[in-house]
Protein backbone atom coordinates (compact mmCIF):
# COMPACT_ATOMS: atom_id res chain seq x y z
CA UNK A 1 0.00 0.00 0.00
CA UNK A 2 1.33 3.61 -0.83
CA UNK A 3 1.45 6.26 1.92
CA UNK A 4 -1.30 7.39 3.75
CA UNK A 5 -3.21 10.70 2.52
CA UNK A 6 -3.53 13.30 5.13
CA UNK A 7 -7.86 12.56 4.80
CA UNK A 8 -7.13 9.00 5.90
CA UNK A 9 -5.13 9.60 8.99
CA UNK A 10 -7.97 12.16 10.07
CA UNK A 11 -10.67 9.15 9.26
CA UNK A 12 -8.54 6.93 10.76
CA UNK A 13 -7.83 9.01 14.26
CA UNK A 14 -11.59 9.93 14.16
CA UNK A 15 -12.53 5.89 13.70
CA UNK A 16 -14.59 6.82 10.80
CA UNK A 17 -13.06 3.99 8.63
CA UNK A 18 -14.84 1.20 7.23
CA UNK A 19 -12.94 -2.06 8.99
CA UNK A 20 -11.25 -2.97 5.67
CA UNK A 21 -9.83 0.35 4.72
CA UNK A 22 -9.06 0.64 8.62
CA UNK A 23 -6.86 -2.84 8.10
CA UNK A 24 -5.12 -1.53 4.95
CA UNK A 25 -4.32 1.92 7.18
CA UNK A 26 -2.72 -0.47 10.23
CA UNK A 27 -1.18 -2.48 7.81
CA UNK A 28 1.11 0.37 5.59
CA UNK A 29 1.42 2.08 9.19
CA UNK A 30 3.06 -0.86 10.90
CA UNK A 31 6.20 -0.80 8.71
CA UNK A 32 6.12 3.25 7.31
CA UNK A 33 7.81 4.98 9.96
CA UNK A 34 7.01 8.41 7.69
CA UNK A 35 3.08 7.68 7.84
CA UNK A 36 3.55 7.07 11.75
CA UNK A 37 4.88 10.59 12.11
CA UNK A 38 2.78 11.98 9.86
CA UNK A 39 -0.50 10.06 12.01
CA UNK A 40 1.20 11.24 15.11
CA UNK A 41 0.89 14.99 13.46
CA UNK A 42 -2.30 14.78 12.19
CA UNK A 43 -3.30 13.54 16.02
CA UNK A 44 -1.37 16.70 17.53
CA UNK A 45 -3.39 18.85 14.70
CA UNK A 46 -6.92 17.00 15.84
CA UNK A 47 -6.21 17.66 19.93
CA UNK A 48 -4.92 21.60 19.03
CA UNK A 49 -8.72 22.39 16.58
CA UNK A 50 -10.55 20.65 19.23
CA UNK A 51 -8.81 22.48 22.13
CA UNK A 52 -9.75 25.76 19.70
CA UNK A 53 -13.42 25.01 19.36
CA UNK A 54 -13.54 24.17 23.29
CA UNK A 55 -12.60 28.19 23.75
CA UNK A 56 -15.78 28.58 22.38
CA UNK A 57 -18.60 27.40 24.11
CA UNK A 58 -21.71 28.56 25.30
CA UNK A 59 -22.17 28.48 28.69
CA UNK A 60 -24.04 25.54 29.38
CA UNK A 61 -27.81 25.96 30.57
CA UNK A 62 -30.06 23.51 31.29
CA UNK A 63 -32.61 22.03 28.85
CA UNK A 64 -36.09 22.44 29.17
CA UNK A 65 -38.56 19.49 29.17
CA UNK A 66 -39.12 18.76 25.73
CA UNK A 67 -42.87 18.33 26.14
CA UNK A 68 -42.94 22.12 27.11
CA UNK A 69 -41.77 23.21 23.89
CA UNK A 70 -44.61 21.99 21.92
CA UNK A 71 -46.75 24.30 24.27
CA UNK A 72 -44.33 27.55 23.22
CA UNK A 73 -45.46 29.65 20.79
CA UNK A 74 -43.32 30.60 17.92
CA UNK A 75 -42.73 33.95 19.64
CA UNK A 76 -41.69 32.79 22.53
CA UNK A 77 -38.70 30.97 21.46
CA UNK A 78 -37.64 33.64 18.77
CA UNK A 79 -36.45 36.64 19.85
CA UNK A 80 -37.72 39.74 18.60
CA UNK A 81 -36.19 41.45 15.80
CA UNK A 82 -34.91 44.54 16.55
CA UNK A 83 -36.83 47.46 16.53
CA UNK A 84 -36.97 49.68 13.42
CA UNK A 85 -34.11 51.50 12.77
CA UNK A 86 -35.68 55.39 12.20
CA UNK A 87 -37.66 56.64 15.22
CA UNK A 88 -40.73 58.23 13.88
CA UNK A 89 -43.40 59.89 15.17
CA UNK A 90 -45.88 57.66 15.68
CA UNK A 91 -49.57 58.01 16.60
CA UNK A 92 -52.05 55.81 17.52
CA UNK A 93 -55.61 56.88 16.21
CA UNK A 94 -58.23 54.60 18.48
CA UNK A 95 -61.05 56.93 16.92
CA UNK A 96 -61.03 53.67 14.70
CA UNK A 97 -63.36 52.19 17.13
CA UNK A 98 -66.17 54.66 17.13
CA UNK A 99 -65.82 55.13 13.23
CA UNK A 100 -66.54 51.60 11.89
CA UNK A 101 -63.37 49.21 11.32
CA UNK A 102 -63.31 50.68 7.72
CA UNK A 103 -62.34 54.11 9.09
CA UNK A 104 -60.01 53.61 11.09
CA UNK A 105 -56.26 55.20 10.75
CA UNK A 106 -53.46 55.56 12.51
CA UNK A 107 -53.57 58.98 13.26
CA UNK A 108 -50.60 61.21 13.83
CA UNK A 109 -51.02 64.38 15.70
CA UNK A 110 -48.22 66.67 16.68
CA UNK A 111 -47.11 69.18 19.14
CA UNK A 112 -47.41 72.77 17.25
CA UNK A 113 -43.57 73.29 16.62
CA UNK A 114 -43.85 70.15 15.32
CA UNK A 115 -43.32 68.49 12.27
CA UNK A 116 -46.53 66.09 12.45
CA UNK A 117 -45.83 62.78 10.42
CA UNK A 118 -47.98 59.62 10.06
CA UNK A 119 -46.72 56.48 9.72
CA UNK A 120 -47.93 53.66 7.82
CA UNK A 121 -46.99 50.25 9.45
CA UNK A 122 -45.77 47.89 6.79
CA UNK A 123 -46.93 44.30 7.64
CA UNK A 124 -44.19 42.97 6.15
CA UNK A 125 -42.68 40.25 8.18
CA UNK A 126 -39.07 39.78 5.75
CA UNK A 127 -38.56 43.49 5.38
CA UNK A 128 -39.32 45.42 8.45
CA UNK A 129 -37.51 48.55 7.62
CA UNK A 130 -37.83 51.90 9.36
CA UNK A 131 -41.13 53.76 8.35
CA UNK A 132 -40.51 53.24 4.15
CA UNK A 133 -43.94 55.42 3.77
CA UNK A 134 -43.41 58.37 5.99
CA UNK A 135 -43.93 60.88 3.52
CA UNK A 136 -42.17 63.60 5.19
CA UNK A 137 -38.74 63.50 6.93
CA UNK A 138 -38.21 64.25 10.73
CA UNK A 139 -37.26 67.54 10.93
CA UNK A 140 -37.77 70.51 13.01
CA UNK A 141 -35.84 72.68 10.87
CA UNK A 142 -37.70 75.09 8.10
CA UNK A 143 -36.10 73.59 4.79
CA UNK A 144 -37.44 69.89 5.48
CA UNK A 145 -40.62 71.39 6.22
CA UNK A 146 -40.84 72.78 3.14
CA UNK A 147 -39.86 69.34 1.88
CA UNK A 148 -42.76 67.80 3.48
CA UNK A 149 -44.99 70.37 2.24
CA UNK A 150 -43.89 68.87 -1.49
CA UNK A 151 -44.55 65.59 -0.10
CA UNK A 152 -47.89 66.10 1.24
CA UNK A 153 -48.38 67.40 -2.43
CA UNK A 154 -47.27 64.83 -3.94
CA UNK A 155 -49.14 62.42 -1.39
CA UNK A 156 -52.42 64.32 -2.48
CA UNK A 157 -51.77 64.21 -6.16
CA UNK A 158 -51.16 60.44 -5.92
CA UNK A 159 -53.35 59.12 -3.44
CA UNK A 160 -55.76 62.08 -2.72
CA UNK A 161 -54.44 62.74 0.72
CA UNK A 162 -56.39 65.66 1.78
CA UNK A 163 -54.95 69.17 1.19
CA UNK A 164 -53.04 70.70 3.72
CA UNK A 165 -52.58 74.65 4.04
CA UNK A 166 -48.79 74.73 4.44
CA UNK A 167 -48.66 78.53 3.35
CA UNK A 168 -51.15 79.72 6.01
CA UNK A 169 -49.19 78.46 8.71
CA UNK A 170 -50.73 75.30 9.12
CA UNK A 171 -48.45 72.29 9.86
CA UNK A 172 -49.58 69.88 7.50
CA UNK A 173 -50.53 66.52 8.71
CA UNK A 174 -49.31 64.09 5.78
CA UNK A 175 -51.38 61.55 5.29
CA UNK A 176 -50.10 57.97 4.63
CA UNK A 177 -50.66 55.38 2.01
CA UNK A 178 -50.72 52.50 4.77
CA UNK A 179 -49.66 49.30 3.39
CA UNK A 180 -52.63 47.09 3.34
CA UNK A 181 -52.29 43.33 4.35
CA UNK A 182 -54.43 40.85 3.77
CA UNK A 183 -54.58 40.02 7.14
CA UNK A 184 -55.91 43.62 8.22
CA UNK A 185 -58.18 45.54 6.67
CA UNK A 186 -57.36 48.19 4.69
CA UNK A 187 -56.22 51.23 6.07
CA UNK A 188 -57.68 54.38 4.63
CA UNK A 189 -56.35 57.59 4.52
CA UNK A 190 -56.79 59.85 7.43
CA UNK A 191 -59.54 62.95 6.96
CA UNK A 192 -57.90 65.39 6.45
CA UNK A 193 -57.19 67.12 9.67
CA UNK A 194 -56.16 70.55 10.93
CA UNK A 195 -52.67 70.80 13.14
CA UNK A 196 -54.63 70.17 16.57
CA UNK A 197 -56.38 67.00 16.36
CA UNK A 198 -59.40 67.85 17.38
CA UNK A 199 -61.68 66.44 14.16
CA UNK A 200 -60.06 62.87 14.96
CA UNK A 201 -62.30 61.10 17.89
CA UNK A 202 -61.18 59.04 20.56
CA UNK A 203 -57.72 58.83 21.93
CA UNK A 204 -54.22 59.98 20.13
CA UNK A 205 -50.95 59.17 21.34
CA UNK A 206 -48.33 61.08 20.02
CA UNK A 207 -44.66 60.40 20.68
CA UNK A 208 -41.65 59.11 19.17
CA UNK A 209 -41.98 55.33 18.35
CA UNK A 210 -40.58 52.51 17.17
CA UNK A 211 -42.36 50.05 15.54
CA UNK A 212 -41.03 46.56 16.73
CA UNK A 213 -43.01 44.42 14.34
CA UNK A 214 -46.51 43.80 13.87
CA UNK A 215 -48.50 41.05 13.05
CA UNK A 216 -47.22 38.85 15.67
CA UNK A 217 -49.32 37.61 19.02
CA UNK A 218 -48.45 39.31 21.86
CA UNK A 219 -44.81 39.19 23.45
CA UNK A 220 -45.47 36.85 26.63
CA UNK A 221 -46.71 33.58 26.77
CA UNK A 222 -50.33 34.11 27.52
CA UNK A 223 -51.60 30.86 25.89
CA UNK A 224 -50.31 28.89 28.99
CA UNK A 225 -52.41 31.46 30.79
CA UNK A 226 -55.80 30.45 32.26
CA UNK A 227 -58.68 32.50 30.85
CA UNK A 228 -60.20 34.26 33.89
CA UNK A 229 -63.99 35.70 34.10
CA UNK A 230 -64.39 39.34 34.83
CA UNK A 231 -65.25 38.63 38.16
CA UNK A 232 -62.85 36.30 39.04
CA UNK A 233 -60.35 38.80 37.94
CA UNK A 234 -61.72 41.59 40.25
CA UNK A 235 -61.63 39.29 43.19
CA UNK A 236 -58.26 38.37 42.68
CA UNK A 237 -56.52 41.49 42.90
CA UNK A 238 -59.30 42.80 45.83
CA UNK A 239 -59.82 45.51 42.88
CA UNK A 240 -61.84 46.79 39.79
CA UNK A 241 -59.43 45.83 36.53
CA UNK A 242 -56.98 49.00 35.00
CA UNK A 243 -57.18 48.96 30.98
CA UNK A 244 -56.50 51.41 28.62
CA UNK A 245 -59.77 53.08 27.75
CA UNK A 246 -61.83 52.82 24.54
CA UNK A 247 -60.06 49.53 23.67
CA UNK A 248 -61.36 45.87 22.94
CA UNK A 249 -61.17 43.63 25.75
CA UNK A 250 -59.47 40.13 23.89
CA UNK A 251 -59.20 38.61 27.12
CA UNK A 252 -58.13 38.65 30.89
CA UNK A 253 -55.99 35.75 32.16
CA UNK A 254 -54.64 34.57 35.06
CA UNK A 255 -50.51 33.93 35.72
CA UNK A 256 -50.06 30.14 35.87
CA UNK A 257 -47.44 31.02 38.50
CA UNK A 258 -50.13 31.34 41.32
CA UNK A 259 -48.63 35.12 41.97
CA UNK A 260 -51.48 37.03 41.66
CA UNK A 261 -50.46 38.26 38.28
CA UNK A 262 -53.63 39.11 36.35
CA UNK A 263 -53.17 39.84 32.42
CA UNK A 264 -55.65 41.83 30.31
CA UNK A 265 -54.70 41.95 26.82
CA UNK A 266 -56.47 44.85 24.76
CA UNK A 267 -57.11 44.35 20.98
CA UNK A 268 -56.18 47.21 18.94
CA UNK A 269 -56.01 45.76 15.67
CA UNK A 270 -56.29 42.31 14.86
CA UNK A 271 -51.97 42.31 14.74
CA UNK A 272 -51.84 44.49 17.79
CA UNK A 273 -52.38 43.43 20.94
CA UNK A 274 -51.65 45.34 24.03
CA UNK A 275 -50.72 43.32 27.30
CA UNK A 276 -51.33 45.11 30.98
CA UNK A 277 -50.05 42.91 33.80
CA UNK A 278 -51.56 43.95 37.17
CA UNK A 279 -50.67 43.01 40.64
CA UNK A 280 -51.49 43.89 44.11
CA UNK A 281 -48.55 46.80 44.97
CA UNK A 282 -48.15 45.66 47.94
CA UNK A 283 -47.59 42.27 46.63
CA UNK A 284 -45.34 43.27 43.89
CA UNK A 285 -43.46 44.99 46.73
CA UNK A 286 -43.34 41.75 48.70
CA UNK A 287 -41.94 39.71 45.64
CA UNK A 288 -38.53 38.31 46.05
CA UNK A 289 -39.24 35.19 44.61
CA UNK A 290 -38.61 33.48 47.66
CA UNK A 291 -40.16 30.61 48.04
CA UNK A 292 -40.28 29.81 44.53
CA UNK A 293 -38.40 26.94 42.03
CA UNK A 294 -35.44 28.52 40.50
CA UNK A 295 -36.88 26.75 37.21
CA UNK A 296 -40.16 29.21 37.23
CA UNK A 297 -37.46 32.35 38.55
CA UNK A 298 -35.58 31.57 35.11
CA UNK A 299 -38.33 31.26 32.93
CA UNK A 300 -39.82 34.91 34.32
CA UNK A 301 -36.82 36.24 33.78
CA UNK A 302 -36.51 35.21 30.42
CA UNK A 303 -39.93 36.22 30.00
CA UNK A 304 -38.91 39.51 31.51
CA UNK A 305 -35.74 40.53 29.98
CA UNK A 306 -37.26 39.77 26.05
CA UNK A 307 -39.92 42.23 26.17
CA UNK A 308 -40.27 45.79 26.26
CA UNK A 309 -42.03 46.25 29.74
CA UNK A 310 -42.45 49.70 31.32
CA UNK A 311 -44.04 49.76 34.40
CA UNK A 312 -46.52 52.14 36.75
CA UNK A 313 -48.89 51.96 39.99
CA UNK A 314 -52.62 52.69 39.10
CA UNK A 315 -54.20 53.20 42.57
CA UNK A 316 -53.21 49.69 44.58
CA UNK A 317 -52.16 48.29 41.65
CA UNK A 318 -48.82 47.96 39.81
CA UNK A 319 -49.57 47.64 35.87
CA UNK A 320 -46.39 46.82 33.19
CA UNK A 321 -47.59 47.08 29.89
CA UNK A 322 -46.29 44.87 26.65
CA UNK A 323 -46.59 45.11 23.62
CA UNK A 324 -44.93 45.17 19.87
CA UNK A 325 -44.34 48.72 20.02
CA UNK A 326 -41.89 51.21 21.27
CA UNK A 327 -40.80 52.08 24.68
CA UNK A 328 -42.20 55.59 24.07
CA UNK A 329 -45.84 54.24 22.74
CA UNK A 330 -46.48 51.92 25.28
CA UNK A 331 -45.22 54.49 27.82
CA UNK A 332 -47.81 56.88 26.08
CA UNK A 333 -50.60 54.32 26.54
CA UNK A 334 -49.51 53.31 30.09
CA UNK A 335 -50.40 56.71 30.42
CA UNK A 336 -53.86 56.13 29.65
CA UNK A 337 -54.46 53.54 31.99
CA UNK A 338 -57.41 54.01 34.23
CA UNK B 1 -40.80 7.50 18.16
CA UNK B 2 -41.57 10.37 20.80
CA UNK B 3 -39.26 8.22 23.23
CA UNK B 4 -37.09 8.44 19.76
CA UNK B 5 -36.96 12.29 19.83
CA UNK B 6 -36.40 12.43 23.87
CA UNK B 7 -33.42 10.31 23.44
CA UNK B 8 -32.48 12.63 21.30
CA UNK B 9 -32.99 15.21 23.07
CA UNK B 10 -31.11 14.31 26.11
CA UNK B 11 -28.31 13.42 23.89
CA UNK B 12 -28.13 16.31 21.12
CA UNK B 13 -29.29 19.19 23.13
CA UNK B 14 -26.29 20.73 23.96
CA UNK B 15 -24.37 19.62 20.50
CA UNK B 16 -27.17 21.55 19.13
CA UNK B 17 -26.76 24.49 21.12
CA UNK B 18 -22.98 24.45 20.38
CA UNK B 19 -22.81 24.35 16.91
CA UNK B 20 -25.55 26.98 16.88
CA UNK B 21 -23.52 29.32 19.36
CA UNK B 22 -20.61 29.32 17.13
CA UNK B 23 -22.81 30.23 13.85
CA UNK B 24 -24.68 32.76 16.32
CA UNK B 25 -22.26 33.98 18.68
CA UNK B 26 -24.95 34.50 20.96
CA UNK B 27 -25.45 31.63 23.89
CA UNK B 28 -29.52 32.58 24.23
CA UNK B 29 -30.26 32.91 20.96
CA UNK B 30 -28.21 29.48 20.16
CA UNK B 31 -30.26 28.17 23.22
CA UNK B 32 -33.69 29.70 21.24
CA UNK B 33 -32.67 28.21 17.27
CA UNK B 34 -32.11 25.02 19.08
CA UNK B 35 -35.27 24.31 20.87
CA UNK B 36 -37.12 26.10 18.08
CA UNK B 37 -35.54 23.33 15.73
CA UNK B 38 -36.62 20.78 18.45
CA UNK B 39 -40.37 21.97 19.03
CA UNK B 40 -40.86 21.87 14.92
CA UNK B 41 -38.88 17.84 14.95
CA UNK B 42 -42.03 17.50 17.74
CA UNK B 43 -43.92 18.74 14.72
CA UNK B 44 -42.67 16.71 12.05
CA UNK B 45 -41.50 13.64 13.29
CA UNK B 46 -38.27 13.16 10.50
CA UNK B 47 -37.17 9.69 10.80
CA UNK B 48 -33.62 11.09 11.37
CA UNK B 49 -33.93 13.09 13.87
CA UNK B 50 -30.35 13.76 14.43
CA UNK B 51 -29.42 14.70 11.21
CA UNK B 52 -32.93 16.45 10.65
CA UNK B 53 -32.47 18.97 13.71
CA UNK B 54 -28.92 19.89 12.46
CA UNK B 55 -30.57 20.81 8.74
CA UNK B 56 -32.82 22.82 10.53
CA UNK B 57 -30.70 24.65 12.75
CA UNK B 58 -28.01 25.35 10.16
CA UNK B 59 -30.85 26.93 8.51
CA UNK B 60 -32.71 28.66 11.21
CA UNK B 61 -28.75 30.06 11.85
CA UNK B 62 -28.62 31.41 8.44
CA UNK B 63 -31.80 33.09 8.32
CA UNK B 64 -30.79 34.94 11.52
CA UNK B 65 -27.04 35.90 9.62
CA UNK B 66 -28.88 37.48 7.16
CA UNK B 67 -31.67 38.82 8.85
CA UNK B 68 -28.76 40.70 11.18
CA UNK B 69 -27.02 41.60 8.32
CA UNK B 70 -30.67 43.07 6.47
CA UNK B 71 -30.89 45.25 9.38
CA UNK B 72 -27.64 46.22 9.52
CA UNK B 73 -27.52 44.79 13.13
CA UNK B 74 -24.77 42.69 12.42
CA UNK B 75 -22.68 42.59 16.18
CA UNK B 76 -19.14 43.68 15.41
CA UNK B 77 -17.26 40.49 15.29
CA UNK B 78 -14.37 40.83 17.42
CA UNK B 79 -14.67 42.47 20.42
CA UNK B 80 -12.37 45.21 21.41
CA UNK B 81 -8.19 44.84 20.57
CA UNK B 82 -7.13 42.28 23.35
CA UNK B 83 -6.20 43.67 26.77
CA UNK B 84 -2.26 44.57 26.71
CA UNK B 85 -1.68 43.63 30.40
CA UNK B 86 1.04 42.90 31.64
CA UNK B 87 4.86 42.41 29.78
CA UNK B 88 5.44 41.22 26.79
CA UNK B 89 5.95 37.26 26.41
CA UNK B 90 3.19 36.56 28.66
CA UNK B 91 1.66 32.77 28.49
CA UNK B 92 -1.25 32.22 26.32
CA UNK B 93 -2.82 31.13 29.72
CA UNK B 94 -2.88 34.80 30.48
CA UNK B 95 -4.65 36.47 28.16
CA UNK B 96 -8.61 36.64 28.73
CA UNK B 97 -10.93 33.71 27.84
CA UNK B 98 -12.94 36.05 25.83
CA UNK B 99 -10.28 37.60 23.69
CA UNK B 100 -9.72 33.54 22.82
CA UNK B 101 -12.99 32.79 22.23
CA UNK B 102 -13.00 35.81 19.77
CA UNK B 103 -10.31 34.94 18.24
CA UNK B 104 -11.39 31.41 17.52
CA UNK B 105 -14.55 32.81 16.15
CA UNK B 106 -12.32 35.19 14.28
CA UNK B 107 -10.54 32.24 12.69
CA UNK B 108 -13.55 30.24 11.92
CA UNK B 109 -14.97 33.20 9.74
CA UNK B 110 -11.82 32.62 7.98
CA UNK B 111 -12.67 29.27 6.87
CA UNK B 112 -14.82 28.56 3.52
CA UNK B 113 -18.31 27.89 4.60
CA UNK B 114 -17.99 24.03 3.90
CA UNK B 115 -14.89 23.34 5.63
CA UNK B 116 -16.71 25.53 8.48
CA UNK B 117 -19.71 23.32 8.52
CA UNK B 118 -18.00 20.12 8.56
CA UNK B 119 -15.44 21.18 11.74
CA UNK B 120 -18.91 22.26 13.37
CA UNK B 121 -20.87 19.01 12.49
CA UNK B 122 -17.70 17.05 13.62
CA UNK B 123 -17.67 18.70 16.90
CA UNK B 124 -21.41 18.47 17.46
CA UNK B 125 -20.95 14.88 17.39
CA UNK B 126 -22.31 13.59 13.63
CA UNK B 127 -20.28 10.58 12.25
CA UNK B 128 -18.84 10.97 8.67
CA UNK B 129 -21.93 9.40 6.76
CA UNK B 130 -24.08 12.17 8.20
CA UNK B 131 -21.76 15.05 7.51
CA UNK B 132 -21.12 13.92 4.18
CA UNK B 133 -25.21 13.74 3.66
CA UNK B 134 -25.55 17.02 4.90
CA UNK B 135 -22.80 19.15 3.05
CA UNK B 136 -23.18 17.03 -0.20
CA UNK B 137 -19.48 15.39 -0.28
CA UNK B 138 -18.12 12.13 -0.80
CA UNK B 139 -18.08 10.10 2.27
CA UNK B 140 -14.70 9.49 1.38
CA UNK B 141 -13.97 13.40 0.92
CA UNK B 142 -14.87 14.43 4.56
CA UNK B 143 -11.74 13.20 6.19
CA UNK B 144 -9.70 15.09 3.71
CA UNK B 145 -12.36 18.56 4.62
CA UNK B 146 -11.64 18.20 7.91
CA UNK B 147 -8.04 17.36 7.83
CA UNK B 148 -7.64 20.94 5.77
CA UNK B 149 -10.28 22.57 8.34
CA UNK B 150 -8.56 21.55 11.31
CA UNK B 151 -5.55 23.17 9.76
CA UNK B 152 -6.65 25.84 8.85
CA UNK B 153 -8.18 26.73 11.83
CA UNK B 154 -5.04 26.51 13.91
CA UNK B 155 -3.16 28.36 11.11
CA UNK B 156 -5.45 31.18 11.23
CA UNK B 157 -5.68 31.21 15.29
CA UNK B 158 -2.44 31.10 15.79
CA UNK B 159 -1.64 34.00 12.86
CA UNK B 160 -4.32 35.87 14.88
CA UNK B 161 -2.46 35.60 17.68
CA UNK B 162 0.66 36.58 16.60
CA UNK B 163 -0.32 39.78 15.34
CA UNK B 164 -1.17 40.36 18.61
CA UNK B 165 2.26 39.90 19.86
CA UNK B 166 3.67 41.88 16.93
CA UNK B 167 1.05 44.96 17.70
CA UNK B 168 2.09 44.83 21.32
CA UNK B 169 5.78 45.28 20.46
Amino acid sequence: MSHVDEGTLHAYLDVALPPGERGQVDAHLAECPACRERLAEARALIARADALLALALPAERSAPPLHELRRRPMWRRVRWPIAWAASVTLAVGLGWMLRGRENRALVASAERDTLPQMVAMDQSREEPRPAPLVRAPASRTVAPRQEAQGAAERGRADSAAPATNAASGVVPIVTPSIAASDRAPALKPATPAPAVPTTVDGLIVTGAAQVVERGRAAPVLSSTWPILPHSSATRLLGTELVMIPGVPVKDIRMSPYADGVVLVEQEIDSTLVIQLFQRRADAAAADSFAGRGYQYQRQRAAELRRVERLARFVGPLRVEIAGPLGTDSLSKLLELVK
Amino acid sequence: MPDDLAEVYRTTYHALVRFLYRKVWDAERAADLAQEAFARALVHRPANARGWLFVVAANLARDEGRRRLRERRHLTLLKAEPETTGEHGEPEEAIDLETRRARVRAALEELTPRDREVLLLWDAGLPYEEIAAQTGLAPGAVGTTLARARRRLVEAYEAGSEETHVARG
